[in-house]
């Protein structure tokens, strides 16, 4: 279940506590950005809060700005006292094979059996590298309670990013395509038309599904959802559905119950650019459906100086646990087959 | 201003669909074979089919398709009397083979299993074509089956071969078992993606693997063991290869160069600048005309003799036909500005007389060419009046080589004139007016938003580059406009520019832009002075409404230096009178000239 709340009444009972009551959580998980909510859950967390561990990913290529520098500091800072250990973790937001590579390497420097307990503050974790890190969590850390927190900001700039770098598949979420069947392009959308326009353009889907954010986390965001997407609603073939915003599981719920009847009809593509919450509701989606492959369009500029302002509402949620069904084992010790060809698992 | 398309509207004789959204019957209705060198295309031969977004590499690759070619022909087996291939449409998808979580493998690694995931794509394609095609041969299914099993190591195969038994029965659905197979190994390799990436240990891989020699080959041999198949090509047709990665590419590459075109001819599409490596996989080159023949879907001669020409003209009279509108000549359906024909024709006569008159220079007919239309554009100048684009002739000038920039603003032009009014049944012309405005429209499309589009599809570090591009076409387009009205010009026609000398990688990424969003064309020619031959760049000719240029045909080329395209790239103004100065400096027997070289 998702609990809201505004800021100031989450601090006036005295902050977050941990996941497990009087127990340190075993990791905490935050992406410092030029945002200012970038800090907003961090420095709402209890005084007697306590994490064995802290990461704080950041993105290379907006180091320089003094914003995001500022924010990593003062991440560090309000962590530091609170964890045994806090580190930096360096991505990128180009190089997907360096975003994944700085993940998987601090997710790996864990003594993976001892996480039970993970707080994830997804607030201003770039898309790709939030999907990516709850896939190594969930993957490696699997009988980890995880914790969703998600600040929603009171409002967003005029334009949020601009031009595109490339389309790719995000690591890990290849999906399962067949060479006869179709695409369907599903994409939960925000305010960001050009960049769906663009994945259009990349993917040429036979069929788009144009999400739309309702309920949405603040109401105001959903007009101007609906607003921003009018000319791509308007294009052939793009047929509109409704998701929530708000919460991981109820959107999970909703996709869950769309997709299935299309996963053996078409090659489905998922695109999720609405809020965090609802990438993971996507993201459960997909976890359980692998045919689906995730999608992401690389923006070229982020408005840095303007892309949100102030911070509206606290999110939290925890993640259900993984099926056991859809557990996938690793036999480390098998090799690749050798007839035909001879190919050796990577390393 | 931005021209939005009305998708809406059904009755659109021009409405441009992409392939993959026809149906075959649609498709086949609205493919013209004449002149799109298809010929070349259904050769036993590989093939590279290079060309633009939107002109027509997929609509002549899905034309291939048994299912269009079963339309054409009547039945499948006349097609394949006839024709002797068996083609199967593979497209490129985005993310469909390119996919990210390949880069964590090994170069080795990602070798074998991209060319394995190339194989079960076009093996999935192929049994769903067949079994369309062929349900009538159990037995001959199950000893392809049968054989196509046994290509793949026993071991491996093993577990795959069991999950399939549990969803089709070999015996009763050979074609559908064989899928389904296809489909679990297929799983299989996305799975070790996944946990490849995903999981703390080392990932194994638990299905087959295949490569051309030891499954593709013999697998394709197999089927010419099939009624009707047995002296019939396979060709795998492979739209869109510009999306695959280099190594992927260097498998395509591998297969190309082993000749096997009795069994199966790839044919693969895609923009030329955009398709990266012809290196192979162990580092031979692919070369035409030994390997692998090839077509440019992209034209660069438009005039009314041209194959382009014949060819958008078949082309629109077939919708014409199709959607059953009143004119069926397409030269009636767009006519040209009534005035502006008479005032040429009157231009052309004096132009004639002054010819006569003096008897040269040259022959008649050059001599006409050469100044009739220049001396138009002069007059109209002088008149302050606006020059016409309408006209089918001018229409199919404009597309510059491109059929879908015919069909668009075709598109736009019926489109208008429904807005004005008319009921869509009745329309058998769009008045030049209408034609004007929205060629004129789109033409600006063309400079301004596409420059807008192309900023955003690039990284910002880019943009400096698209800022230069766009000021070359500024100072091309103005110096093109000076010579065209100097009623002193010898080479008024120009449109078109070599370049002599050694161009910086900085002016090269600008040119090589320009080619990519198609602001040029490029083709070279032998020098002169022979040893060697020069980097041709040809202007759009969707820019003359905008520049006010003649789209008709291009006579003479400029040649400009490295220092002169800086200057070009930088400031139009001085580009000009520098180039202007200069060619009132050279002799007129030096200018690069060649009469209408189509």
């Amino acid at each position: 279940m998702v609990a809201e709340a505004s800021l100031e009444s989450v601090a006036d009972k005295g902050g977050l506590s941990t996941i497990r009551k009087g127990i340190s959580d075993d990791l905490f998980f935050v992406c410092a950005s030029f945002e200012q909510r970038t800090t907003s859950a961090a420095k709402c967390l209890a005084e007697d809060y306590r994490a064995k561990k802290a990461f704080v990913y950041y993105n290379e290529e907006f180091i320089s700005n003094r914003e995001t520098a500022r924010n990593l500091q003062k991440l560090c800072t309000v962590l530091r006292p609170k964890c045994d250990v806090t580190d930096e973790v360096a991505g990128s937001l180009i190089d997907p094979k360096k975003q994944f590579m700085a993940l998987r390497k601090a997710i790996l420097s864990l003594d993976l059996d001892s996480v039970k307990a993970v707080t994830v503050d997804v607030t201003t974790f770039n898309r790709e590298a939030l999907l990516v890190l709850m896939a190594l969590l969930r993957n490696n850390c699997k009988s980890a309670r995880i914790r969703v927190l998600y600040v929603s900001p009171t409002k967003h700039g005029e334009w949020l990013s601009r031009g595109f770098r490339e389309v790719r598949n995000i690591i890990g979420f290849p999906g399962i395509q067949r060479g006869s069947r179709s695409t369907m392009l599903v994409v939960l959308s925000g305010f960001e038309p050009d960049r769906i326009r663009k994945l259009i353009e990349e993917h040429e889907p036979k069929t788009v599904l144009l999400g739309f954010g309702d309920p949405p986390t603040e109401r105001q965001f959903l007009d101007r959802n609906i607003e921003e997407q009018k000319t791509v609603l308007a294009r052939q073939n793009v047929e509109r559905f409704n998701f929530p915003a708000n919460g991981i599981e109820k959107c999970h719920r909703i996709l869950t119950e769309l997709l299935s009847k299309y996963l053996f009809e078409y090659n489905i593509i998922l695109a999720p650019m609405s809020t965090k919450l609802s990438t993971l509701g996507g993201y459960l989606t997909v976890e359980a459906m692998q045919e689906i492959q995730m999608t992401y369009c690389v923006p070229s500029q982020y408005n840095v100086k303007n892309y949100s302002k102030g911070e509206s509402h606290l999110f939290m949620e925890e993640m259900p646990m993984r099926p056991k069904d859809a557990l996938t084992k690793s036999r480390s010790d098998l090799d690749f087959p050798t007839r035909n060809t001879s190919c050796r698992s990577p390393k | 201003m931005n021209i939005e398309r009305n998708d809406m509207n059904a009755s659109n004789p021009f409405v441009v669909e992409s392939p993959e959204k026809l149906a075959p019957n649609e498709l086949v209705d609205l493919f013209v074979e004449k002149f799109t060198k298809i010929e070349v295309l259904k050769e036993r031969k590989h093939t590279f089919l290079w060309g633009s977004r939107g002109s027509g590499k997929s609509m002549m690759l899905r034309y291939l398709d048994p299912q269009c070619q079963t339309i054409t022909h009547g039945s499948i087996a006349k097609a394949l009397e006839r024709e002797r291939f068996f083609a199967v449409y593979c497209p490129c998808k985005e993310g469909q083979l390119n996919k990210t979580d390949l880069k964590l493998l090994s170069e080795d690694a990602r070798s074998v299993i991209t060319e394995h995931m190339l194989i079960l794509n076009v093996l999935d394609t192929l049994i769903d074509s067949m079994q369309r095609q062929f349900p009538q041969y159990h037995e001959e299914w199950s000893s392809f089956a049968e054989h196509v099993i046994n290509l793949f190591d026993r071991a491996s195969i093993a577990s795959s071969k069991a999950e399939a038994d549990i969803t089709e029965d070999l015996s009763k659905k050979p074609l559908g078992w064989l899928r389904e197979l296809v489909a679990i190994e297929n799983r299989k390799l996305c799975k070790f993606l996944r946990d490849n990436a995903l999981l703390s240990g080392r990932a194994d891989y638990q299905g087959v693997t295949s490569g051309y020699h030891d499954f593709l080959l013999p697998c394709l041999k197999s089927l010419q063991k099939i009624p009707g198949l047995s002296s019939v090509a396979i060709f795998v047709l492979l739209d869109d290869a510009d999306r695959l990665s280099d190594d992927q590419q260097r498998v395509l590459n591998t297969w190309v160069a082993n000749r096997d075109q009795s069994t199966v001819c790839f044919k693969i599409s895609a923009q030329h600048n955009e398709y990266r490596t012809f290196l192979t996989r162990g580092g031979g080159l692919i070369e035409q005309p030994h390997d692998y023949s090839e077509i440019d879907t992209d034209e660069v001669y438009t005039r009314s003799k041209s194959d382009y020409f014949n060819k958008v003209r078949l082309i629109a009279e077939r919708r014409l036909k199709i959607y059953n509108v009143k004119t069926r000549e397409i030269k009636e359906f767009l006519p040209p500005d009534p005035t502006e024909e008479a005032l040429f024709q009157k231009i052309r006569l004096a132009t004639e007389k002054e010819w006569e008159q003096s008897q040269g220079p040259g022959r008649k007919q050059d001599f006409m060419t050469r100044y009739a239309k220049a001396r138009l554009f002069q007059r109209l100048k002088a008149n302050k009046q606006r020059k016409s684009y309408a006209g089918f002739e001018n229409l199919v000038h404009l597309s510059s080589g491109v059929v879908r920039d015919f069909l668009e603003p075709c598109y736009l032009m019926f489109d208008r004139c429904i807005e004005k009014g008319k009921d869509p049944q009745l329309i058998a012309s769009i008045p030049p007016g209408v034609q004007n405005e929205i060629i004129f429209r789109y033409s600006e499309d063309f400079l301004i938003l596409r420059f807008k589009k192309i900023r955003k599809d690039l990284p910002v570090e880019q943009w400096t580059v698209v800022d230069k591009l766009a000021t070359l076409i500024e100072s091309l387009g103005r110096l093109f406009y000076e010579r065209l009205h100097d009623p002193d010009a010898r080479e008024a026609r120009l449109f078109s520019f070599t370049v002599h000398g050694t161009i910086s990688s900085e002016i090269e990424e600008v040119l090589n832009l320009g080619l990519r969003y198609r602001y040029f064309q490029l083709r070279t020619y032998s020098t002169k002075e022979g040893g060697g031959r020069l980097k041709w760049y040809i202007l759009n000719r969707l820019l003359c409404p905008v520049y006010k240029l003649d789209p008709t045909g291009f006579e003479g080329r400029i040649s400009l230096t490295p220092e002169f395209l800086k200057i070009a790239c930088e400031n139009p103004g001085r580009f000009v009178q520098l180039r202007l100065k200069l060619s009132d400096a050279v002799p007129k027997s030096k200018i690069d000239f060649y009469l209408t070289g189509e």
